[in-house]
């Protein structure tokens, strides 16, 4: 048990370092552009871009779990992690429809 | 809503303070940037809730890969997985609570029920941080990391319906407060589920991520965030949380409970004051 958890722990690390550097940089080009451009293009593609990414990261970080427990034949914790996929997708349905 | 390069700088310094108790605590730095960016920034709540709830996000990424990069295994995967499934369900039906309970009876409780966790973690801050022989059978949920001397610390989890519970209670105030909810659900893993402080709060600030997305994903989707504002905060929450994990480290277990103790106490009263108001 003690090896699989390290390879998961070892994936997850890899999204949130990717998902903290990739929307950190973004936003804060996005921010000093947004003081000297506040309406072009570029300033509004770096923050929503910037968002978004950290928007998607702990979802990217859950589906990766549940892939990681499917892997491994850990049906508990594969429906579990399921379980927290669909209700994110249901607060995203939700964003859209209320 | 003009975002100045004053209120960017604010907002950041706020964040870092918010990252900075995250990192250390577990918590996601909710309740301290709402009730600034409504009260002292004059933001509408809406506005500051979704800033609030993406910088938990920041707070949580930050913590998780550094807490999971050092190998000590501080988060247990397993049990946040397992209360996320609650917190996640609570977070989803903030809407029902919304229509059920105004924002200042909201407050009243939260704030009661922080006053009441809050005394309980101050007359329990001296206990011996709770510990299983690592020989043993630690359960399915139980977990094993390498404290701040080197040594193995291992634990099983008790109460876990009552985990659930405040759990559940947390995904809903998230929403609605535009707070993590790891300010409650740090103090009850450490004090009645049996788990280390370091390891509550990787394991909260681990989870709170989720939390805070359900809300996020829906303040964004209605445009109440606001970009520049929100850029600030992230970034100041990523810059505190790097400052609170060194800070942490150095920082005795019994330390970290009575300063979350008293962050406790401090939020109960603000909520108390805005909730009575």
């Amino acid at each position: 048990m003690k090896e699989d958890l390290s390879t998961l722990e070892r994936l997850l690390a890899r999204v949130f370092r990717a998902g903290t550097m990739a929307s950190g940089s973004m936003l804060a080009v996005g921010l000093l552009l947004s003081f000297l451009w506040p309406s072009s293009r570029a300033t509004a593609i770096l923050l929503g871009g910037g968002v978004i990414v950290l928007l998607v990261t702990p979802v990217a970080r859950v589906l990766a779990s549940f892939l990681d427990y499917l892997w491994m034949r850990d049906w508990w914790f594969a429906l579990w992690t399921g379980i927290v996929l669909a209700l994110l997708a249901s607060s995203f349905l939700t964003s859209l429809h209320v | 809503m003009l975002v100045t390069p004053a209120l960017a700088a604010v907002t950041l310094g706020v964040g870092v303070v918010a990252g900075l108790m995250g990192a250390m605590l577990g918590i996601g730095g909710g309740v301290f940037l709402v009730p600034f960016l409504v009260l002292v920034a004059g933001v509408p709540f809406k506005a500051a809730a979704a800033v609030s709830l993406m910088a938990v996000i920041a707070t949580s990424t930050s913590v998780s890969a550094a807490a999971s990069s050092t190998g000590r295994h501080l988060i247990n995967f397993r049990l946040g997985m397992v209360l996320e499934v609650a917190t996640a369900a609570g977070g989803l039906l903030g809407g029902v609570t919304a229509h059920m309970l105004s924002a200042s009876t909201l407050q009243t409780l939260f704030g009661a029920l922080a006053l009441v966790v809050g005394i309980a973690v101050f007359r329990r801050a001296k206990q011996e941080e709770p510990r299983t022989d690592c020989d043993g059978d630690i359960g399915r949920l139980g977990g094993r990391f390498i404290d701040e001397r080197g040594f193995e610390v291992c634990y099983r989890v008790k109460r876990l319906p009552m985990g659930l519970v405040v759990s559940f209670v947390a995904g809903n105030i998230s929403t609605l407060l535009g707070v993590g909810g790891g300010i409650i659900k740090v103090p009850v893993l450490t004090t009645w589920c049996g788990m280390p402080m370091r390891a509550a709060a990787a394991t909260s600030a681990f989870m709170i991520g989720v939390t805070a997305t359900s809300g996020a994903i829906i303040y964004y989707g209605h445009g109440d965030l606001i970009p520049a504002l929100g850029a600030a905060a992230i970034i100041g929450t990523q810059a505190g949380s790097i400052a609170g994990l060194a800070t942490s480290r150095r920082v005795k277990a019994e330390g970290l409970r009575r300063l979350l103790a008293s962050v406790l106490v401090v939020v109960a009263l603000l909520m108390l004051q805005r909730g009575l108001r």
